[in-house]
């Protein structure tokens, strides 16, 4: 009975979507006020469907219930309860559940929320926001509908993929999902805007806190797929320039861009076509993501089921709202007023080196993503844009963006002094500098780039502590002086100094993890040692385990270093019982310096084991850095400022509250 | 009928809490351009607050608030040229068919569409549920039930009747199990082990007494299968349960001298011959085993005579407590039977002959006396008791 | 400096970030990209020495041969022609006889392929979609489990 409400509440949830994409919009051209005021009950209503659905369709899994055709195909009975949960999205049907109720819930939220929106601005966002969601759900239910019904039910499921039965990975799909359908919300604004034929200041404010937002989460969904992808699947590598990986990276790069373009429209009314076109570009970006890994186009580990019906809906949902959208925006874009007058050297121009660098970052990855594809689209020839590409164009342009990174904040508005700013910042490159020795001084080996790119590093995160102790005058005040500074200073000053700072240590990470990395592959019995980066790992044995719902072999490693006892580890080889499919758990031993990371592969004729054992340098600042940077956007976004606005409706006269 | 109400609910909810704007009076928002003010007012208050900290320098500041108030001022004047505020619209000739058209099309469209692709009454199946369900619809008896009403439609049927015997044998339906048997042995011929599955189901019927039609049985699995050990130790022990104590002995003898020194039965028959050994007495040569078994009480290591259980070899392989709880067990069942319905004759003859067996010879005299009680009156009853008594050497 | 200047630098700038990535590009497409061929595309239409390739098929039964170390070596077929192969290091989980695999390295005069990376899809149903397609177009007929409509759900 739950699993038919669930149904019932999905479609119930497409007819309050039709509903609110037509009467608010409807409302607001003819300006009438209760109709425009249906979206708000509306957007809830269609929330909290499809949260009934969603959670129908775990009460499903969680009960095992097999009589619905998606707990069978991708559940089993002896999973644990947590992977039961996790199953929902863990496929093609679940997961699409999944990003319409985020996409419902954005929506929700500025419902909620929005009250500082002016009423024909917000009723057209939500109904925006709305067509998406009715796209969407017709999908869900035309294509992908997760509760189509069994009878008679099998006896069990077919059991969910064993390596996505992990922690990472079960969380990892709606902080990402969080992240790239937030985006929608720009996309809503800016086309609620277009419509409007208003954008200026004001609206880059309202825009910025959903951004913002929806780019915290994807950032920390992209990190957690990457810790996952690195820990799993037992390569010791942490990003594949897969194209799933891909699809959420582009977002990620054109979010950041829009971030950075709003904040020059908020404060000096500028970039405002540039802004809303980005706005729509990065919600294209997202639902192109979508397309890529939805409609199976691809080759690549993360690929669902293949079915063209769902793939071509999908392109049409993409062409259908990108085209709209760049559609509206020719027509409106000529109407709107040029923006405020700026030097190329001021912060308005280096956001703007930013944006350049940041979209045309973008397009580099979209080429590598999509070449493969339409090269065999159109000759059949078959081919693999590997990271060597992405190596070769992404790279190089991420070093002037990084260079450029903490001059930015040091140059005022309009009109920037680029000395004093390369003066202020030359603490930061002394610091590149002694990175540079330190890094010869220590490692010999590796390409002799790389010293250097670690003090990019070292030098973005030097720059943005600079950037904070200027504000708070580190040097010229008395520390009394210097505290009240620190508190008085608007969080979105810290949220720009942990997001910086942590771009620095994600480049330090990302540079000394793939140049010192320490890489051993080789035959082991029990009893011998390998030495890993002055570590000595001895193979002890291999014992054979029970897991709930798989069987394992567990080797045993003592790591000793300078004969001190220093970690055991136990990689494992488990096999699933459903389905039966093997995996491999890495040994991680991690420290600051990096992590030693021990794999083992196929037993040897001779009572050998096939065994990878890597030291991988400073790894895990790549993740700090994202959580940091993650940080950062959570206090940017707790800043009171983000949310100043209209009071509600009913206090219309009331006075901005006083700071 | 709840899943209709649930959802006749939600629909019904869904619906009036869309349609609560549309039917309010409706009130008079400020002019569109009062969010734009407000952001722009708190613009003005950073810079303040900024210049005071002196994040900016004055000059700057002023031109961003020049900046600011021009901002400001276009706003004003688009709130005022344009943005009236939205209309009253009371009037507004379009709620009233929107308002309609929503709280038809919401109900009636959903719940087109959930009976189009809906499984409208399809109950859930968790799996908790299923396996409850399960266990309750595989019990045997269902089973069995199909089974038979197959067999009662088509008796000819010899594999249903060979596939249903040992289900019977084990539910402890032994009459039935036999009966199986014979008509499958009847249908599908005979073959040693349909036979000796015949006899076992027929001593288990008889408490362990072997009847004759199991007897004939047994005979006719050594003309198939000369080699075979299993009819022999069940004729020897009928041949001990006609009193023919000697040949019993000689028998078992002659079976313990064939044995493999690690035959499982081997030790049964030893105990046997042992048990035999006071009442036979030429038999007898091994005193150790003698005393331990002195007539009349039973031994710690039961005899092997009596089993009424699973099967010969699965009672033999028990260990010698459990074989003596598992056949006094069957006995006193049986005793107990009798106690309550004493005019069962049969029953009674069983019982005597079991306790003898068992070497309980006290116990068997008392079941005669007993007999004899219960049986007045039933003269056919009372002669076959008296028959047995005489058989076995019971005096009055 | 007066608009126009300012939009020139601005326009300029952007050009010239685009130009150089899209040189970029063209390097990178040119050195980077790696082919897909079966191994009757390699017999067939001779694929030189050294260029950099991936070769796709199933592993042949019994052709696993685990040599010294770490070394293994294995035949790749299409069921027409096949390919020895041997590669050094740690085979992913699911490699395994009969089932589909992608291998990246070179062919050395001989006409062995040495192979740096062997990819095994992570389904046991999963055949790599480039074989399964290249293998269709080739006759081969798939058993169902081989199809790509049969792919599991992976990382969303």
């Amino acid at each position: 009975m739950i699993v038919e409400l669930g149904h019932f509440a999905l479609i119930l949830a497409l007819l309050v979507a039709v509903v609110q994409v037509v009467v608010p919009m409807f409302g607001a051209a003819i300006r009438d006020e209760r109709m425009m005021r249906v979206a708000e009950p509306a957007a809830l209503s269609q929330f909290l469907l499809i949260a009934l659905a969603f959670f129908a369709l775990m009460h499903a899994y969680v009960t095992s219930d097999f009589s619905v055709l998606n707990v069978a195909e991708n559940s089993h009975s002896t999973k644990p309860l947590i992977y039961k949960m996790a199953g929902v999205w863990g496929n093609h049907e679940g997961s699409m559940l999944l990003w319409v109720l985020i996409l419902a819930l954005f929506g929700a939220a500025v419902a909620l929320f929005g009250n500082n929106l002016p009423p024909t601005l917000k009723a057209r966002v939500l109904s925006v926001q709305a067509s998406i969601a009715v796209a969407f759900l017709l999908f869900s239910l035309l294509t992908s509908n997760p509760f189509l019904r069994l009878d008679p039910a099998p006896s069990d499921g077919r059991g969910l993929n064993p390596i996505l039965q992990d922690p990472a990975l079960a969380f990892h799909p709606p902080f990402l999902y969080t992240g790239y359908v937030g985006f929608s919300i720009a996309f809503s604004f800016a086309i609620a805007a277009l419509i409007e034929g208003r954008i200026d200041a004001a609206w880059a404010r309202w825009v910025r806190p959903w951004t913002l937002a929806a780019w915290m989460f994807l950032t920390i969904g992209i990190a957690m797929g990457s810790w996952w992808a690195y820990y799993e699947l037992g390569w010791g590598g942490w990003w594949f320039w897969d194209p799933v990986e891909n699809a959420s990276f582009m977002p990620w790069l054109a979010g950041t861009a829009l971030l950075h373009s709003a904040l020059v429209m908020e404060k000096r009314e500028a970039l405002k076509i540039w802004t809303v076109l980005l706005a729509i570009l990065t919600f294209s970006l997202s639902l192109m993501g979508t397309f890529i890994v939805r409609s199976g186009v691809l080759t690549s580990v993360h690929s669902f089921a293949v079915d063209p019906a769902r793939g071509v809906f999908i392109l049409a949902i993409l062409v259908l709202f990108t085209g709209g959208g760049l559609a509206l925006f020719a027509l409106r874009a000529k109407d709107m007023q040029a923006g405020s007058l700026f030097q190329p050297i001021s912060r308005e121009g280096s956001l703007v080196l930013n944006n350049l660098l940041l979209v045309t970052a973008t397009a580099t990855v979209l080429v590598g993503t999509l070449y493969p594809m339409a090269l065999e689209g159109l000759t059949g020839e078959k081919i693999s844009v590997g990271p060597p590409f992405f190596n070769m164009t992404f790279g190089p342009l991420m070093i002037p963006l990084l260079i450029a990174l903490p001059v930015g904040p040091l140059l005022a508005w309009k009109r920037g002094d680029f000395l004093g700013a390369m003066q202020r910042l030359s603490l930061a490159f002394l610091a590149a500098l002694v990175a540079v020795v330190a890094v010869y001084a220590v490692e010999h080996r590796g390409p002799w780039l790389a010293p250097f790119g670690i003090a990019l590093g070292v030098y973005v995160m030097a720059g943005a502590v600079i950037e904070w102790a200027s504000r708070v005058k580190v040097g010229s005040a008395g520390l009394d002086e210097i505290a009240r500074r620190a508190t008085n200073l608007p969080r979105s000053a810290y949220g720009t100094l942990f997001a910086h700072f942590g771009v620095g240590m994600l480049v330090v990470g990302i540079i000394a993890t793939s140049a010192y990395r320490e890489e051993h592959i080789l035959a082991m019995k029990p009893g011998e040692k390998v030495s890993v980066d002055g570590y000595d790992v001895a193979f002890t044995g291999v014992e054979r385990a029970r897991g709930p719902n798989y069987s394992e072999d567990i080797a045993d490693f003592a790591v000793t270093r300078n004969g001190a006892a220093v970690a055991r580890l136990q990689p494992s080889k488990r096999l699933y019982d459903a389905p039966p499919q093997p995996t491999t758990e890495a040994g991680i031993h991690a420290s600051w310096r990096g992590d030693l990371y021990v794999v083992i592969g196929d037993a040897q004729p001779g009572g050998g084991y096939a065994v990878r054992a890597y030291f991988n340098p400073l790894v895990r600042f790549i993740w700090l850095g994202a959580l940091i940077m993650f940080l950062g956007g959570g206090i940017s976004l707790s800043d009171r400022r983000l949310r100043v606005g209209a009071p509600s409706r009913h206090r219309l006269a009331a006075p901005v509250p006083a700071e | 009928m709840v899943f209709w109400i649930l959802v006749a609910g939600l629909v019904a909810g869904v619906t009036l809490v869309i349609m609560r704007p549309l039917m309010r009076q409706p009130i008079t928002p400020g002019g569109i351009a009062d969010a734009d003010v407000a952001v722009y007012k708190d613009q003005l208050k950073e810079i303040a607050a900024d210049e005071a900290r002196g994040a900016i320098a004055a000059n700057e500041a002023e031109s961003a608030r020049t900046e600011i108030a021009r901002r400001l001022l276009r706003v004003t004047q688009d709130n005022e040229k344009s943005d009236s505020p939205l209309r009253a619209s009371a009037r507004n000739r379009f709620v009233t068919p929107v308002t309609i058209a929503t709280a038809i099309a919401l109900p009636v469209v959903s719940l087109g569409l959930y009976l189009a692709y809906g499984a409208p009454g399809m109950p859930a199946q968790p799996l908790s549920e299923r396996i409850a369900e399960a266990s309750e619809a595989s019990k045997p008896n269902d089973l069995i039930a199909k089974v038979e009403q197959r067999l009662r439609e088509h008796p000819e049927d010899g594999m249903g009747w060979d596939v249903i015997a040992p289900v019977y044998s084990a539910m402890g339906r032994y009459e039935d199990a036999a009966e199986s048997y014979r008509k499958a042995v009847n249908l599908l011929g005979e073959n040693p082990k349909r036979l000796q599955d015949f006899a076992n189901a027929r001593i288990r019927l008889e408490n362990g007494i072997v009847p004759d039609d199991a007897r004939k049985a047994l005979q006719r699995v050594l003309v198939l299968e000369p080699q075979a050990i299993e009819p022999r130790i069940w004729l020897a022990l009928a041949k001990e349960q006609d009193g023919h104590l000697a040949e019993a002995a000689a028998d078992y003898k002659s079976l313990l001298d064939k044995a493999p020194e690690d035959a499982p039965w081997r030790k049964v028959l030893e105990e046997r011959l042992a048990n035999l050994a006071p009442a036979a007495g030429a038999a007898a040569n091994n005193k150790t085993v003698a005393e331990t078994a002195p007539a009349g009480t039973p031994a710690p290591a039961a005899p092997q005579g009596a089993p009424g259980g699973p099967d010969a070899s699965a009672v033999m392989s028990m260990s010698p407590q459990d074989r003596q709880a598992f056949i006094t067990s069957m006995v006193d069942g049986l005793a107990a039977r009798l106690k309550a319905d004493g005019s069962d004759a049969a029953g009674w003859v069983k019982l005597i002959r079991a306790y003898q067996v068992l070497g309980r010879h006290d116990d068997a005299v008392k079941a005669l006396n007993d007999a004899r009680t219960n049986l007045k009156g039933n003269e056919v009853g009372l002669a076959q008791v008296e028959d047995l008594a005489r058989q076995l050497g019971l005096g009055s | 400096m007066t608009r126009k200047q300012k939009r020139g630098v601005m326009i300029g700038g952007g050009v010239a970030i685009l130009g150089l990535a899209l040189i970029l590009v063209l390097f990178a497409l040119k050195d980077s990209i790696v082919f897909f061929h079966t191994p009757s595309d390699i017999v067939e239409k001779g694929v030189p020495a050294g260029q950099r390739i991936r070769l796709g098929g199933l592993v042949e039964q019994g052709s696993v041969v685990r040599g010294q170390g770490t070394t293994i070596s294995f035949k790749v077929t299409d069921t027409l022609k096949e390919i020895p192969v041997s590669f050094t290091g740690v085979l992913p989980d699911l490699f395994k006889e009969g089932q589909g695999v992608v291998a990246e390295g070179v062919l050395d005069g001989n006409g062995e392929f040495k192979a740096d990376t062997v990819l095994a899809k992570h389904d046991e149903n999963y055949m790599p979609r480039d074989v399964a397609k290249a293998l269709e177009a080739k006759g081969v007929k798939l058993g169902a489990s081989a199809h790509p409509g049969q792919l599991k759900a992976e990382m969303p």
